[in-house]
């Protein structure tokens, strides 16, 4: 739904007049600017560079990571470069650049989550530490959230797990000893 | 170690902390991030600085309860506990602070809280992690000099020239398709659902009538429906994540997994106080006569027939009305 345009008109807060809401509308310059040019590529002339892809269509960058030409269509940006299609499904799978993640999972909650839940019902962490142990470790070194800074979920997931065991340990030890005490 | 991306994103003001969900919002050189948080995953959208067009805040009532909210009460009740026994004046202070507490919380959500929308040529988004208007406004004044810092300032009669364009992304008219057509829909209930609905329904009842009579049997059977919840909710957790199932049979499962875990330690604890210092495991016919596990039993019925009517609501409801 488009704004209303009397917001505008108004000062700094603007009362709706259907459901009297206070409203605070901040407007850009983007808002006057003209509708993007249609990504049509344009045909090539003689001489011109054209598009690795579209070979009748004329070039208009160079792909940042593999150097090929790549026409208006073709042309993918990330951050302050440009890409070509391949470059960008080929990253997908490892180098992907950060600038066209859309979602990453984080290990590192998942890691810290598992010894913690499984406290709900306590046997289960027979299991779950071992797990979060074996998933901080395979994953220790995955990238972690677009803005988190450092991997304290992980070392906490560690130190947790590793207790969660070591209490284990100690049950089963003790367990053991007062079975093969009482069998002697 | 630190990731080579995360070093360019400042924090913006707004936090929105749920259980499950969680929203903020971040500062790159050239772009707004917004980050949705879904406990194990997080979804990012780019607000390029250059084709934002308008901000608008609305003053709306929001009655958002955060995992702080939670975190306080919860720090509330421990005080209160502990003072209860130790002075006589320390429940009633306690009280008047849980009420003013209450109060602010309410005042806040009616008076103070507002929804923030982001339009650029392509996209109207809420910002859910802008609530509060305090917030809305340190926002507001430190995004907005960015943006005039990239676009420029509107001169002029800008006014009248916005009178005659279109906010936000175009609206398309009826029986146009979508540029992108939506993935197949997740279901309202599979087979592993079903089972786990018939789980509760199984445990409700069975608690229900063996409320005065409980054997060794009917408990290893008690055992095996719990385990069968806990498995049924563990599959609802994959199907959700895989796309297969709506969210609402999720909180479905995560209610009763608290459920299953608060029944089961406070089933350990009245075990303890029935047993004293006997090293022996609690014997079911004796539990059973305790008031305490009697009230205990028919509060996990109830909450789990409760439970299971609502996964059969959730299974029933139509498509819109589940998600």
């Amino acid at each position: 739904m488009p704004l209303p345009k009397w917001e505008l008109a108004a000062g700094d807060v603007a009362i709706c007049t259907s459901c009297d809401s206070a409203n605070r509308v901040r407007v850009f310059p983007a808002i006057l600017a003209p509708p993007q040019a249609s990504a049509r590529a344009e045909v090539a002339l003689d001489g011109e560079g054209t598009c690795y892809d579209h070979p009748s269509k004329r070039a208009v960058a160079a792909c940042h990571q593999c150097g090929r030409f790549v026409c208006r269509l073709c042309s993918v940006e990330s951050g302050s470069e440009i890409w070509c299609p391949s470059c960008v499904a080929a990253g997908a799978g490892k180098a992907k650049s950060a600038n066209l993640d859309t979602a990453r999972t984080l290990y590192d909650s998942t890691a810290l989550i598992l010894p913690l839940i499984s406290l709900l019902l306590y046997p289960f962490t027979l299991i779950a530490a071992p797990a979060s142990l074996v998933l901080s470790a395979m994953t220790w070194s995955r990238p972690l959230s677009l803005v988190r800074r450092n991997r304290w979920r992980f070392v906490a997931a560690i130190l947790i797990s590793l207790t969660e065991i070591c209490l284990w340990t100690l049950v089963i030890v003790y367990l053991a000893s007062g079975r093969f005490r009482g069998a002697r | 170690m630190t990731s080579p991306t995360s070093e360019r994103y400042r924090k913006l003001p707004g936090q929105r902390r749920g259980f499950l969900h969680g929203a903020s919002l971040w500062m790159a050189p050239d772009h707004i991030l917004a980050v949705k948080s879904l406990r194990f995953r997080e979804e990012y959208k780019r607000f390029y600085l250059r084709d934002i067009q308008a901000i608008v805040v609305a003053t709306r009532s929001r009655f958002h309860i955060s995992t702080r909210a939670c975190g306080i009460a919860a720090l509330w009740l421990a005080v209160f506990i502990a003072a209860r026994n130790r002075a006589p004046w320390g429940p009633g202070v306690m009280s008047i602070a849980a009420i003013c507490l209450m109060v602010w919380w309410l005042y806040c959500s009616y008076f103070h809280s507002c929804s923030c929308r982001i339009y650029t040529a392509v996209s109207r988004d809420d910002l859910p992690s802008i609530y509060r208007t305090w917030t809305a406004r340190k926002f507001l004044a430190e995004v907005e000099p960015l943006i005039w810092q990239v676009q420029g300032v509107l001169h002029g009669d800008w006014a009248e020239a916005v009178e005659e364009r279109l906010v936000g992304p175009a609206v398309l008219p009826p029986g146009t398709p979508p540029l992108i057509q939506p993935t197949a829909d997740a279901r309202r209930h599979t087979l592993a659902s079903d089972i786990f609905v018939a789980c509760l329904f199984a445990d409700a009842a069975l608690n229900f009538l063996t409320l005065h009579s409980m054997t060794r049997i009917i408990e290893w059977i008690l055992y095996a429906l719990a385990f069968g919840e806990i498995g049924g909710a563990v599959v609802i957790f994959l199907q959700h994540h895989r796309g297969i199932l709506r969210a609402g049979m999720q909180k479905l499962a995560i209610a009763t997994l608290i459920l299953l875990g608060a029944v089961y330690y406070v089933r350990q604890i009245l075990a303890g106080v029935a047993m004293g210092n006997r090293p022996a495991l609690p014997d079911a016919n004796l539990l059973a006569t305790l008031p305490s596990y009697l009230v205990l039993r028919q509060v996990e019925a109830g909450v789990c027939l409760i439970l299971g009517l609502v996964g059969v609501a959730l299974a029933l409801m139509p498509e819109s009305d589940t998600v």
